[in-house]
């Protein structure tokens, strides 16, 4: 019997669990010309904020080992242009569609998940709090449990679509902010965001990005990353969109295992655009060879008996 | 696999890889599989994986764009592209050591090309900046069609050894005057822009060049094409990766808008003109 690929993370029902993760695929229709994406669950959009921005100056992206950074600095259309044309556009491809909404404020968040539930064509919404909080002395979002549970709540006045909060694991206990975003209404969690990281040029003695420093993703951030899913999904029990160097179903294994319904696949689409098809085409067979008959079956099951791992450190 | 109309990702062959002059390569790559079904353009570019798949390819993931040099069978009916390559980083060495047989993925052909309609065309190539303008050469030669090649280079030794196969009237200059005329080859534009009847100029090369290029051919009322470089991720204009300023519209893809732009789109970084 073929596994099953069909997951529900509270409330968002996709035929695969595998996503486009935010920031890679622009709206997703450039993407579209290179690979077949409605072969995918879904495609998280590119952050949109209420207002246009041109995002950073170059160059914005920098090779590192195993990964790379990237400092686009989150140019986007503004919500505008994005409920009346984009959106429009990306649901013409016929792949489930979550948009990424990004505030600098609790009232912008707010906002930003009305227009955007009120087009109707979206499945859910992720929130990514790794922009600072202008009311707060410009400190992120994601990284204070008050201001995640003001997010997440505002949101919630607004719209009652599934709605993940996006977190990043640069923090000293991730678990405590996962509970604050499940406490307050959030239907799942996404994880990870991007590491803060910077590369120099030493003969310039001057930063690789025009943007100073950037987002490491890809392989390097890897263990981080399940480590992350692993401990909210202990801590939490809620449905887990899970990325961060995903490279084969291999790697996509292993992040179901640690806690991940779903998978966001973002920095290997550079390397080979035709891979998150690939991952999804082999998935049904990787489930069989570990004895997994549904994807739901095999996800939160690492198993830690046996390990001798004291407590503690 | 054939993904959007003349779009390829695939695998190649590197057929041929040769050390032109010190650390630059023209490597050749046979692409195996699915027959594109446009052929590239000049000022068109592959994104090429650089590295071996050892390791499931995760120690470097980002693949480089490279313009086409030439599309040497194309033109004879088989499917080739290949590549003029200066060895400057990590994926251009891994690239140029490389052996004849090795497989490479590829994606392509990519961007906007020059449009080289308006003849006569003046072509201004500083350094790597050849590898498109040759290609562009080319095409014109199988046309007959007539241009003005004015080439630069650090020093003779670094002179892209294949100039004398183009049929075109070729001008070479030399930073150190070592071979041709000593100098930029920005210097000799603005009279050879006066002395003949140029209907179009193009030009690739380092930043500062094409911006001089640029504000000459602004004067004497030259539509002026030039071929940007930017670090790239996608290609395709998703990531947004390779993205710079224009002069008036806000931000210009470079993957996606370009490589190749009107210069009066393009705002030129830094002042000093070379």
């Amino acid at each position: 019997m073929k596994a099953d690929l069909k997951v529900d993370l509270g409330g968002l029902r996709l035929d695969n669990p595998v996503l486009l993760a935010s920031g890679v695929a622009w709206y997703g229709m450039e993407v579209e010309q290179v690979a077949d994406i409605r072969e995918l669950g879904g495609v998280i959009m590119k952050s949109v904020t209420v207002k246009p921005r041109k995002g950073n100056p170059g160059p914005r992206i920098w090779e590192t080992a195993a990964g790379m950074l990237n400092s686009i600095g989150l140019e986007n259309v503004g919500l505008d242009e994005f409920c009346e044309k984009t959106l429009p556009e990306a649901a013409g491809i016929g792949v489930p569609i979550i948009a990424s909404i990004a505030g600098t404020t609790v009232r912008e968040f707010a906002s930003l998940a009305q227009k955007i539930h009120e087009t109707g064509l979206v499945k859910a919404i992720e929130t990514n709090v790794s922009c600072p909080n202008v009311e707060k002395g410009g400190i992120q979002f994601g990284v204070d449990t008050g201001a995640i549970q003001a997010v997440v709540t505002a949101v919630r006045e607004n719209s009652d679509l599934p709605l993940f909060v996006k977190l990043s694991a640069a923090v000293t206990d991730i678990a405590h902010l996962a509970l604050a975003a499940a406490q307050s209404g959030a239907s799942g969690l996404s994880l990870i965001n991007t590491m803060p990281g910077l590369a120099i040029d030493p003969a310039k003695r001057r930063p690789r990005l025009g943007g100073v420093t950037g987002g490491l993703s890809g392989p390097a951030i890897k263990p981080i990353a399940l480590k992350a899913v692993w401990d909210c999904y202990r801590t939490t029990g809620l449905p887990i969109i899970g990325g961060g160097g995903i490279f084969d179903v291999d790697d996509a294994l292993e992040f179901m295992i640690a806690g991940a319904s779903a998978l966001a696949l973002g920095t290997v689409i550079f390397k080979d655009p035709l891979r998150p098809v690939a991952i999804a085409r082999g998935l049904p067979s990787a489930l069989e060879t570990v004895g997994a008959a549904s994807v739901s079956s095999l996800v939160g099951t690492l198993t830690i008996k046996g390990t001798g791992r004291e407590n503690g450190c | 696999m054939i993904t959007a109309p003349g779009l390829v990702d695939g695998v190649g062959t590197i057929s041929q890889s040769v050390e032109v002059t010190r650390g630059s390569f023209l490597i050749e790559v046979a692409l195996k599989g699915p027959v594109p079904r446009t052929s590239p353009q000049p000022g068109q570019f592959y994104m090429v994986d650089c590295f071996d798949e050892t390791g499931g390819g995760r120690e470097h993931v980002l693949r480089r764009p490279l313009s086409v040099n030439e599309v040497p069978s194309w033109i004879s009916g088989s499917e080739a592209v290949s590549f003029l390559v200066e060895v400057t980083g990590t994926g251009t060495r891994s690239l140029s050591s490389m052996l004849v047989g090795s497989s490479v993925r590829l994606l392509g052909p990519l961007g906007e090309p020059f449009d080289i309609s308006a003849a006569p065309v003046l072509m201004v190539a500083g350094g790597m900046g050849i590898a498109p303008l040759f290609f562009a050469a080319k095409v014109l030669d199988s046309r007959g069609a007539p241009y003005e090649m004015m080439a630069g280079f650090g020093t003779a030794s670094s002179i892209y050894p294949r100039l004398g196969e183009l049929q075109g009237a070729l001008r070479l200059w030399t930073d150190d005057g070592s071979e041709g005329t000593a100098g930029f080859v920005s210097d000799g534009v603005e009279r050879t822009l006066s002395d003949g009847d140029f209907s179009s100029c193009l030009a690739c090369g380092p930043e500062a060049m094409m911006a001089r290029i640029a504000a000459v051919c602004e004067e004497m009322a030259v539509p002026c094409q030039v071929s940007l470089v930017s670090r790239m991720a996608c290609g395709v204009g998703a990531c947004r990766g390779c993205v710079r300023e224009a002069r008036d519209e806000g931000n210009i893809c470079v993957c996606s808008d370009g490589p190749v732009f009107d210069s009066r789109r393009v705002a030129f970084e830094g002042s000093e003109a070379r």
